[in-house]
């Protein structure tokens, strides 16, 4: 995926555990592991929102582009 | 999906079964009943009651894969591949029954030489009511195919 998703790095940053921020977002654990995995395939503009609100942070500290190959 | 409507359409469907149980046995008497009228068709009563119970339980089977695709309905899976199985035993089950119902009007117009005006006039209504059910049906397969794959892609979003 040329979409990376820097979520752990974010977690690491804040000390927050999966399960809270799962929580937090409204998402379930599996699907927070997904995002940190690299394998979704889409997100909700919501749940980049409430991402965001969470982790004190915008969709740009989160998100990133990485030329493939 | 009201369960108030499924429930009265389960009634209603457990009533045209029952209906069509019926139509099986009076297949089986109007075709005995004409053997007795017209004795120059009696070879003709078993091989035709056969062929109209065998149009009325393709119409069953319909009815019973109906009644499968309704409880997906209502406990939600009906956006799986499945459901589409279902929808092609209903296909094959109207090209069935229509080919039966054609081939039988056809067998005693052309090759026995009876029957009247009204003949002719079923073949047409079997061949053109069975393609159009047929290809209603391919249509709705194919919208609830891209229902799935919507479902399924749109399952992917977090």
């Amino acid at each position: 995926m040329a979409i990376v998703v820097d979520l752990d790095v974010m977690l690491a940053r804040q000390k927050m555990p999966v399960g809270a921020f799962a929580s937090a977002v409204g998402i379930s654990p599996a699907n927070v592991a997904v995002l940190k995995n690299g394998r979704a395939k889409a997100i909700r503009f919501t749940t980049l929102e409430r991402i965001c609100e969470v982790l004190d942070c915008q969709p740009g500290d989160i998100l990133r582009w990485e030329p493939e190959g | 999906m009201r369960s108030a409507v499924i429930l009265w359409l389960r009634f209603l469907l457990v009533g045209i079964l029952a209906g069509s149980l019926l139509g099986q046995v009076l297949v089986v008497l109007i075709a005995q009943a004409n053997g007795r009228e017209m004795p120059e068709v009696e070879h003709l009563v078993v091989p035709y009651a056969i062929a109209g119970i065998a149009a009325i339980v393709c119409f069953q089977v319909a009815v019973g894969c109906i009644w499968a695709l309704l409880a997906m309905v209502e406990s939600g899976r009906i956006y799986s591949t499945r459901a589409l199985r279902w929808v092609e035993a209903i296909i094959w089950c109207g090209g069935t029954a229509a080919g039966i119902v054609v081939a039988t009007a056809g067998h005693l117009l052309f090759l026995e030489r009876l029957g009247g005006p009204g003949v002719p006039l079923g073949i047409m209504v079997a061949l053109v009511t069975g393609s159009a059910f047929v290809l209603l049906m391919v249509v709705m397969r194919g919208l609830l195919a891209t229902a799935i794959a919507d479902r399924a892609e749109l399952a992917e979003v977090i």
